[in-house]
This record gives C-alpha cells, sequence and structure tokens, in this order.
C-alpha cells in the first residue's frame, strides 16, 4: 500500500514535469498529451473504479493547485474519468492490447467533454463550447498514442512472462 | 480496511462533486494570492522543472542547430544553382546585347545603302575548317533568293562573294583569299587596282597593280571600283598602310587593313540586287 503511494507520487511528480517542461516541446496541433490523465485511465481500467476515481481526484487536485486556476477542476473530471473507465474495465477483456486503449480513448473524451461543459455552466467559457471539442479529439489522439507506448511495453512484458511460466 | 457502504460512497461522491463545484466557481476568478498549498507545490516542483526545462532546451537548441545546418546546407546548394542559372541567363542577355548593337548597325547600313541595293541579311554559322581557304557558311541560300557571285557585306566594308549555294546555306569565300581579288580604286585619288588576298595566315590584304607613280599614301581609304561586274561600286574595302615597290621597280604595291574583322563576323548582308548603280 505504502509502495503503491510512493510509486504513484513518483509517477506524478514525473508526469507533471514533463508535462509543464519536456512535452512543450513535443505539441502536435497545437496540444501536448495529458501523461497525468493517461496514467489516471490506465490505472483505473486495469485497477479498478474505486482507485481510478481516488486517484483522478488527488492527481486532479494537486494539479489544480499547481495551475492555481479553477481549483477542481481537473479533480472533479479525472475523478469521473477515472471512475468511468474503471467501471469499463471490469466490462472488457484487459490481457489484450487494444481494450486499455478504448478506455483511454473514452476517458480522454469525458474528461475533455465535462472540462467544458462544467466551465461553460459556471459561466467561465462565453463563446461556443464546440470549439473545444476539436483540441479534445486532438488531446485524445495524443493521449492514446502514449497509452500504446505504455500499453505495448507492459503487454510483451506480461507475454514473455507468461511464456517463461509456462516454459517452466 | 473498513469499506464504506454503497450508500455512504454515493453521499460522499456528492459532496465531493459539489465541494469542487463550488472551489471551481470561487477559484475561477482573479484572486488575492495563492494559498499555502498551491505556494508549497509551485516551489517543490521548480527545481525539477528548471532542470528539466534546461537540459530540454539544450537538447531542442542542439536539434534546431542540426536541422538549421541541414536547412542552411540545401540553401546554400540552391542558391549555387540559382546563381549558376543567373549567370547562365546574364551571358544569353549578355550575347542578346551584343547582338542588338550589331544588328543596329547592319540595320543602319541597310538603311543608308537601302535606296541603291536589294539586301538580304544572313548569319554566319561556320567557318572553313581547314587553313588554306578563307570562306564562311551563312544561314541562307537559294530558297532565300541567294545565287553564286553576290557580294557580301558588313557594316564596316566587303566581306567577300557568294561562291557555292544550297537551298538553306551559301558559302562566302572573303576577299582575304587569294581566290577572292576584288577590283577596287583609291577613293581619294580614284587610282585603280586590285585587291586580293597576302596569304592563308594574315587578315591583310594587298593592292596591286598599282602604277609606280600611282598617288597612293597611307590611311588612303580603298573601295570597290565596280569592275568584274561582281562588287557593286564605292564599298569599302579597308585604308592603306604602306606603300612599297614591287621588285621589278614599274609598279608599286599598297599592304591594305580591311576595315571588316572577319574573325569576329556573326552577321552579313547579302547585295541580292543594285537598284540605282
Amino acid at each position: 500500500m505504502i509502495l503503491q503511494g510512493v510509486i504513484f507520487g513518483a509517477l506524478f511528480l514525473a508526469s507533471v514535469v514533463l508535462q509543464s517542461t519536456l512535452f512543450h516541446f513535443f505539441k502536435i496541433g497545437g496540444v501536448k498529451p495529458d501523461l497525468i490523465l493517461v496514467i489516471v485511465l490506465l490505472s483505473a481500467f486495469f485497477k479498478g473504479e474505486r482507485l481510478g476515481a481516488v486517484l483522478g481526484f488527488i492527481y486532479g487536485i494537486l494539479e489544480d493547485l499547481i495551475v492555481g486556476r479553477y481549483i477542481g477542476i481537473q479533480a472533479l473530471t479525472k475523478m469521473t474519468a477515472g471512475y468511468a473507465v474503471g467501471v469499463l474495465g471490469k466490462k472488457l477483456f484487459q490481457d489484450n492490447l487494444i481494450s486499455p486503449l478504448i478506455g483511454v480513448f473514452i476517458g480522454s473524451i469525458i474528461h475533455g467533454c465535462l472540462y467544458t461543459v462544467v466551465l461553460f455552466c459556471l459561466g467561465f467559457y462565453s463563446g461556443n463550447p464546440i470549439h473545444n471539442f476539436i483540441p479534445i479529439i486532438h488531446i485524445t489522439f495524443y493521449n492514446l498514442l502514449i497509452s500504446l507506448v505504455f500499453c505495448w511495453g507492459q503487454f510483451y512484458s506480461s507475454k514473455k512472462r507468461l511464456l517463461r511460466t509456462l516454459g517452466r | 480496511m473498513r469499506r464504506l457502504s454503497k450508500s455512504k460512497v454515493f453521499f460522499l461522491a456528492i459532496v465531493v462533486v459539489l465541494a469542487l463545484v463550488l472551489l471551481i466557481k470561487f477559484t475561477g476568478f482573479e484572486r488575492p494570492g495563492l494559498n499555502f498549498a498551491e505556494v508549497f507545490l509551485r516551489e517543490a516542483l521548480a527545481p525539477a522543472q528548471g532542470a528539466v526545462t534546461t537540459a530540454a532546451s539544450k537538447v531542442d537548441s542542439f536539434f534546431n542547430a542540426a536541422f538549421s545546418f541541414i536547412k542552411i546546407r540545401s540553401e546554400n546548394e540552391e542558391l549555387k544553382k540559382t546563381i549558376e542559372k543567373l549567370k547562365e541567363e546574364n551571358a544569353v542577355l549578355k550575347e542578346y546585347r551584343e547582338e542588338n548593337i550589331r544588328l543596329k548597325k547592319l540595320l543602319g547600313l541597310m538603311e543608308t545603302i537601302d535606296g541603291h541595293y536589294d539586301l538580304t541579311a544572313a548569319r554566319v554559322i561556320g567557318r572553313n575548317p581547314e587553313n588554306w581557304h578563307s570562306t564562311l557558311t551563312i544561314d541562307k541560300g537559294y530558297r532565300h533568293g541567294i545565287e553564286k557571285n553576290m557580294p557580301v557585306i558588313s557594316e564596316r566594308g566587303v566581306v567577300g562573294r557568294i561562291t557555292n549555294v544550297s537551298a538553306n546555306t551559301s558559302e562566302v569565300l572573303l576577299i582575304t583569299d587569294r581566290e577572292g581579288a576584288v577590283a577596287a580604286l583609291v577613293q581619294q585619288t580614284r587610282t585603280p587596282g586590285v585587291v586580293e588576298g597576302l596569304g592563308p595566315n594574315t587578315d591583310e590584304l594587298q593592292l596591286i597593280h598599282l602604277p609606280y607613280d600611282a598617288p597612293v599614301g597611307k590611311n588612303h581609304v580603298v573601295i570597290t571600283s565596280g569592275l568584274g561586274g561582281i562588287f557593286p561600286k564605292g564599298l569599302r574595302i579597308g585604308y592603306v598602310k604602306g606603300v612599297y615597290p614591287e621588285a621589278n621597280g614599274l609598279m608599286k604595291r599598297a599592304i591594305v587593313e580591311p576595315f571588316v574583322d572577319f574573325d569576329r563576323l556573326e552577321e552579313v548582308l547579302i547585295v541580292t540586287g543594285v537598284k540605282n548603280q
């Protein structure tokens, strides 16, 4: 439990530093991937909705505090997305490459849409909220790309482990 | 760890969501300052962010420099090609300019003597490949009305006469050839003679058959006399460079420098007819 906390803490630090520095150089279509969200979604997909929601809330609130504006928006949206993907993870066959990517795709869409809708409803967006949906699609596909790298490594290392076990 | 019941989780979720919405609402606008948690997180992250940004900037600069180098190199290649192309174009344009000057002179000559002769302009397209005869090939032949023995002139003076004609080309025997003799006279003193070439290795001419006491001196202009039936009278040939007695003591000859630079002839005029002799 403590080890898991340390790992998630380290992951958060690494991803928030990368996202605020290095990813600036890898923008595609004006957007960078949401690495924090990807970690929340993949964790939720494999570990369940409870961890997804809690991790989403903690990562989100920390991110909000770092950003310093609309505090709670990332917590709310990441928590919701984490919860949803956690529920989805129980319904999909987990041991293949495509399922977690579906989770990340749906989670990213939920996160982006909820973010826009909440801020629009609270009166922070005065324009047409539809304009936000193109960046959401861009971010979603960039998140998918990052997730593919994670899942590819995870998928093949687990496959190797399985083959080794069977070989024994 | 004690598990919460579903209803309590639901209630907790509602409370959290409401609290978050309120928090968003109150932190969405400009605030007087950061709270403790925000300050702490920012300060904690700053060193790591600084280090990564510095490293990333250096890597970015390195790759930018590398890409710039490649870009500059390809740009340099492009510019070199452009310079070569422009040089070629410039050479062509210079050629056109020179040609224009020559053609203007020819045109001037045509306008000057157009009342006397029918003229056809032609371009020099070849020269005799061997050393013993002085001939040119021009790009007009019998299709253009050119006939054998027609005189050929340039804006400077007499060039020669047509010796062979094909459909689209003609051969011009220059007056510098030994066989290209022209009946001439000294313009100032009206002394008649014959101008012929000195040999294959020189463009100088000699005016022969001059009586010993003929009044011929340096810088006198030699023109065609009209005798012989080929060259019309009055075409400029050259000027006298020197006068020398013949070995027999009865006659003398004059060395004549032709007005035409035969090595640089590019356009000529063929006298196809005489209107008013």
